[in-house]
Formats: C-alpha cells, structure tokens, sequence
C-alpha cells in the first residue's frame, strides 16, 4: 500500500501546460470581432478544421493609419493555439504595422513555453497577424487605386 | 510574403500514409546510428531526444498530407512529397534538414 502511494507522488506528467498558456486559456484577452468592411481594419484568417486549429485575427489601425489601437481574435483548437492568438492580440496593441509583421512564433513560443509539438500552434498565429496586415495593405492600395481614377 | 501550403491531390489518403510511415520509419532507422540519442515511433509520430534534453517532434499531417517537423534550433516547418521527395519551402529535403540539425546539437 505504501509502495502504491510512493509511486503515485513521484509521477510526473510528461507534458503540462505552463501557467501563461492556462491563463490565457482560462481568461483570453480580445475575444471578439471587426467589422471587416471597415477600410481600418485588417483580417488574417488561417487554419483548416480538418487539421484541428482555425484563428481569426483583426486588427483596428488608428487615424494615422499605422498604429495598431485595436485586435481582437477568435480561435478554435487547442489550449496552445488560443494562448498563440490571444497572446498576440495582446502584444499587437499599440505596435506599428512594421513591428507586428516582424513578430516571430518564436516570440510567442517562448513566452507560453510551448513543447516542441504545440509549435505549430505559435507559427499559426505568426501567419494570422502577417495575413491581417496584408489584407490591411491590400485594402489601401485598392482605395488609392480608386482615388487615382 | 505570404506562406502558401501546397496541398498534394496527385495521392489519396491511403498511399500518403504508406508514404509517410515509410519516411518516418527510414529517419527512425537511421537515428538510431546517433550515440545516446533516443527515439519513439508510433501512431506516425516520431520524437527523437537528445541528451541535453532537447527534442524533435516529426508527425504525419494527415488532412494536409504533409509531414510536420519541430526543431528546437529552426522551430516549426512543414513537408512536402515533392516529386518523390519530402521537401520544405526551401527545397531542403526532411532527411538532410533532421540529420544535419541533430549534429549541431550533439557537438
């Protein structure tokens, strides 16, 4: 009987998820939607259901059309990918669109302290907050297109 | 710059799974020649650890038929069957990128 309960207070779960990841689990920061016809704002939409993780992440530029003052997302998968995206809408507040293209899913591993198999989850977000800034550009550049006519 | 996924419609599902079981079995097979690194295979997930306990994780992508690799030197990549090869976006095949990272680490 001892040596039942002896063995039971040494296991270590082989993977646990760190108290950031838990916490941006349990209360995720910018849940939400844009409106995605507003010209100030820019979705990135990446992911497939199939391969179990989709995020959606907008972001809201300012007056000057540069700074980032609003980002919101909504995720479905697993606690990594959600901890991925709201963790970016966090650090995407008040960054200028040349800083949130250079954010790294290393930045966002190392902060969550991901296991190497929920990498993927940080690249995702990568990818979501790069293709919100695109469709962002994408929209300005069609609005002088139209101005220039 | 945006990251395009090359999905693969040239095989079904059944020939990307004896395809990559073959791929992740030949890299299992050939890691074992690495003194003091380990390895487990199963369910088309390779881990390998290294005695400075770090890992990669290399997995079967079923739905986007690709193989998904994690290093801890170059983070996450995905491969592609590419002409009979597995490839990522730089055209480095899976073998060389694990092979040639596992020798950094073990230096």
């Amino acid at each position: 009987m001892l040596t039942l309960l002896k063995r039971s207070i040494y296991f270590v779960p082989r993977f646990s998820y760190h108290p950031n990841v838990i916490d941006h689990y349990e209360h995720p920061r910018n849940v939400g939607s844009l409106d995605k016809s507003n010209p100030k704002v820019g979705t990135g939409l990446v992911g497939a259901p199939a391969c179990g993780d989709v995020m959606k992440l907008q972001i809201q530029v300012g007056e000057d059309g540069k700074t980032i003052e609003q980002a919101v997302f909504k995720t479905f998968g697993c606690g990594s990918a959600i901890a991925s995206s709201s963790y970016a809408t966090e650090i995407l507040k008040g960054m200028t669109l040349e800083d949130a293209y250079n954010i790294k899913n290393s930045d966002i591993a190392s902060y969550l302290k991901l296991p190497p198999v929920k990498l993927h989850c940080s690249m995702l977000a990568e990818d979501a907050i790069k293709k919100a800034i695109e469709d962002l550009q994408s929209k300005n550049n069609q609005s002088k297109d139209k101005q220039e006519k | 710059m945006l990251r395009t996924f090359k999905f693969c419609t040239e095989f079904t599902t059944t020939q990307f799974l004896k395809l990559s079981n073959l791929q992740l079995s030949t890299l299992n097979d050939k890691i074992e020649n690495f003194e003091n690194v380990e390895t487990s295979f199963s369910d088309g997930v390779l881990n390998v650890h290294l005695p400075n306990g770090k890992s990669f994780v290399i997995n079967r992508q079923t739905p986007n038929k690709q193989l998904w690799y994690s290093s801890p030197i170059s983070g996450p990549q995905r491969f592609n069957y590419v002409n009979g090869k597995w490839v990522n976006s730089k055209q480095i095949e899976i073998e060389n990128q694990l092979l040639n990272e596992i020798n950094v680490l073990i230096k």
